[in-house]
């Protein structure tokens, strides 16, 4: 008899294989044998200066999910006033207090995507990236994240692999 | 190594780390072969070789004898605790008779006379044997047969899935009169199985997942999350049944209406379902047609239908919403967010889905 959680997450794997997401390039199991660690790749919107990159985010799955939400962070590096430049933490209310069980991590991932193109800075992580945004440089900020992602997230996914 | 102790064991390596010989168990002597793999002198890596009977004996013992070989720190330990092991399995051990010729050849003369092609299965063993048979309306049943070795001085034990539990079991001298009671009982419940076959061609089930021949109970789906759960009386299949309605409240009290003012029609000469039908004023939707629509009755919180033997039974009472979730789902949710308010042991809380209001209770 498979537990509760792995079977949701089987669901949510054969959802998601079913109807692949073109906005997030992969969502599985990093290994056969433990179904409670998760790798996704999310792929940077057009027409924003993240457009062009990959990221590889590590889904940490609780036993009790999904009455608690899945933690959720960047291992390829990424500038943005809500995702701490150094750990890759989120900061977004549906991972923590507005979580509800009708998300799922596809959802997720693409709730974090759109926090990608939205960012929050009143509650940054990421001071540098925030204080661009809260001065109105606009333009100073496009470039900074531009450069980052240019450096880190364009062909340069597989080294970041196997990381935890 | 002391040869006086083991008169029948010899290294059969120069370091002394393998031995190969006869373990003398009740006065039965088993060839074994104990072979170190590498030079470490613990137990944990040997490789233990026997002969079949030895073999016979340990098998299901095997997590006694790892933590045996685990625990003993040299070899004469180890050997005197695996004889210890085998006496204690020769003694639990309790050899089967076998059954005798007359066993044999009155199966043999009972199968000819049943004819054979009622023979769906036979175990190896000849002591379990399945008879198929047809009813009148061409219904396939099963009859499970378990012979006692002293047979014929002994009973048969019959066994088959028919919806009485004080019939399906039944003792016969002969597979013949076996065959004639149970196409007698399989008779007696024509009508209960032409109600539910009825049922189960032409809506779309959710439970019981197989139904059993042995099985009254249907779970119907209605659509929008809603369904109705009928039990066929078993002595007067084509009377009014009962029913409990389940779903999102300002759906299922329309349905209690019209059941309230329709519910004298019950016609006796229409089948159970019709008779739903015609006073739900609604037909049943098939799996089929529900296939396109994407009625699903699953869990929102667990994203399964069956959970420790519970199906979603609570729902949203938003009517675009609906969304069915199981009792033990929906409380252990509600328990874990904190705006949740508690009275006596109801929790009032907010759908995951919709936000409105929803509350559900501990099971009682």
């Amino acid at each position: 008899m498979v537990d509760p959680v792995s079977r949701r997450l089987i669901k949510e794997l054969k959802d998601y294989q079913k109807e692949p997401n073109p906005d997030l390039a992969e969502l599985s199991p990093v290994s056969d044998d433990n179904i409670l660690i998760w790798k996704a790749v999310l792929r940077g919107e057009v027409d924003t200066p993240y457009e062009g990159g990959n990221w590889i985010l590590r889904i940490e799955i609780p036993k009790t999910y999904p009455i608690h939400p899945p933690k959720i962070k960047f291992l390829t590096k990424i500038c943005h006033p809500n995702i701490s430049f150094k750990t890759g933490e989120i900061c977004l209310d549906i991972l923590k207090t507005a979580w509800s069980p009708a998300w799922t991590l596809q959802s997720a991932c693409m709730a974090i995507r759109l926090l990608l193109s939205n960012p929050e800075p009143t509650s940054p992580l990421n001071c540098d990236a925030a204080n661009l945004l809260r001065c109105g440089d606009f333009m100073g900020y496009e470039s900074l994240v531009r450069m980052y992602t240019q450096l880190f997230a364009i062909n340069q996914s597989s080294e970041y692999e196997g990381t935890s | 190594m002391n040869p006086e102790k083991f008169p029948l064991l010899s290294p059969i390596d120069l370091e002394g780390l393998s031995y190969c010989g006869f373990i003398t168990v009740k006065g039965q002597e088993l060839f074994f072969q104990f072979q170190h793999e590498d030079s470490n002198l613990t137990l944990r890596n040997v490789k233990l070789y026997g002969c079949p009977n030895l073999k016979r004996l340990l098998h299901g013992h095997e997590n006694a004898l790892q933590q045996r070989l685990e625990q003993c720190t040299n070899f004469s330990e180890f050997f005197l605790d695996l004889k210890d092991l085998l006496e204690f399995i020769m003694i639990s051990e309790k050899p089967e008779p076998m059954p005798t010729g007359r066993y044999y050849l009155s199966l043999l003369s009972e199968l000819n006379s049943i004819g054979w092609e009622k023979l769906e299965i036979l175990d190896p063993s000849l002591r379990n044997l399945t008879l198929k048979l047809s009813d009148s309306s061409s219904r396939k049943h099963s009859i499970h047969i378990s012979i006692p070795t002293s047979y014929p001085h002994a009973l048969l034990n019959a066994r088959a899935d028919i919806p009485s539990i004080s019939m399906t079991q039944f003792q016969a001298t002969n597979l013949k009169d076996v065959i004639n009671y149970y196409s007698k009982e399989f008779g007696n419940f024509q009508e209960v199985w032409a109600m539910l076959d009825d049922i189960d061609l032409n809506t779309w089930v959710l439970e019981p997942d197989k139904p059993k021949r042995s099985d009254l109970m249907r779970r119907i789906a209605l659509g929008n999350h809603c369904s109705l759960k009928i039990e066929i009386d078993v002595n007067h299949p084509r009377r009014e049944c009962q029913y409990e309605l389940f779903g999102t409240e300002s759906l299922i009290v329309p349905l209690h209406i019209k059941i309230a003012k329709n519910w004298n029609n019950w016609d006796i000469n229409l089948t159970v379902r019709r008779n739903f039908e015609n006073i739900l004023e609604i037909t049943f939707p098939t799996f089929q047609t529900s296939l396109s629509s994407d009625i699903n009755f699953d869990c929102g919180i667990c994203y399964s239908y069956h959970f420790e033997s519970t199906i979603p039974d609570q729902s949203c009472n938003n009517n675009k919403c609906g969304q069915s979730f199981h009792r033990v789902c929906l409380y252990s949710w509600l328990q874990a967010i904190p705006s949740t308010k508690k009275n006596f042991n109801t929790l009032i809380g907010n759908c995951p889905y919709c936000n409105d209001v929803i509350s559900t209770t501990r099971e009682q």
